[in-house]
């Protein structure tokens, strides 16, 4: 298990966690706190790098994610994308009612197996 | 009578998160219930990140409080925002999409300063409070 700290600079939290476990039929990457801008790039990080070992079947957790805007979708998109090039499969998992939102007005809950 | 407060944020990726912390700490100050502050916060970090992303410049947020929530972004660049058409592989370009979804009302000026985004919502009764 990798854990990654996105340590924001200039006092802002810096409470954002990635985590990534393996539950015996996925990989799991869990997202804790705020994924935005600022955040963002550290999960595109960590999804790429477990696809690109060849990973194909992906589970990203959002029960512990707190707020989500469209620079963390646009990340999840990318990811998504970049494993079906592979044959892959990317779910999401416990999506939060508030980020649930988000993810309806933008169309995206067609683009993604939400479980 | 209205309540306006305002304040300004350097051209770093953190002042997404610092805007909404502003307007979260601004609308609980006027007993605004949890779900516009919410839905404030949201619309208001697309707006400051797009002014980061496309403008890179220091970004001023108002807020305005009487019976509509009104918040106005402005940045000092070129200006030029608009609704582009996404694809839903798209990796950029939803933000505008979820606040005229989301917002009542929204709009966007092009100033000799640089570049003015606002939106408003309505507020609700503090009684839904939680």
């Amino acid at each position: 298990m990798t854990t990654t700290d996105s340590g924001a600079p200039g006092g802002a939290p810096s409470d954002f966690r990635i985590s990534v476990t393996d539950d015996g039929d996925a990989t799991v990457v869990a997202v804790a706190g705020e994924l935005d801008v600022a955040t963002a790039p550290s999960l595109r990080e960590e999804l790429y790098r477990v696809i690109d070992r060849g990973v194909t079947k992906i589970c990203v957790d959002l029960a512990d994610m707190d707020f989500i805007d469209s620079t963390g979708l646009g990340v999840l998109v990318g990811a998504l994308k970049r494993v079906k090039e592979r044959d892959g499969t990317l779910e999401l998992r416990s999506l939060p009612p508030s980020a649930r939102r988000v993810f309806e007005i933008t169309g995206l809950t067609q683009a993604f197996t939400i479980s | 009578m209205a309540s306006v407060v305002s304040t300004v944020f350097p051209a770093v990726a953190p002042s997404a998160s610092g805007a909404r912390r502003f307007v979260v700490s601004a609308l609980r100050r006027e007993a605004v219930s949890s779900d516009r502050v919410d839905l404030a916060a949201l619309l208001t970090s697309e707006l400051v990140t797009n002014a980061f992303l496309h403008a890179g410049t220091e970004t001023r947020v108002s807020v305005r409080v009487n019976e509509t929530i009104r918040i106005d972004v402005f940045d000092t660049g070129a200006g030029g925002v608009g609704l582009r058409t996404v694809g839903v592989e798209a990796i950029h370009g939803r933000g505008l999409h979820i606040v005229d979804a989301l917002a009542d009302d929204w709009g966007h000026e092009d100033t000799p300063e640089g570049s003015h985004v606002w939106f408003e919502i309505t507020r609700e009764p503090a009684a839904a409070q939680g």
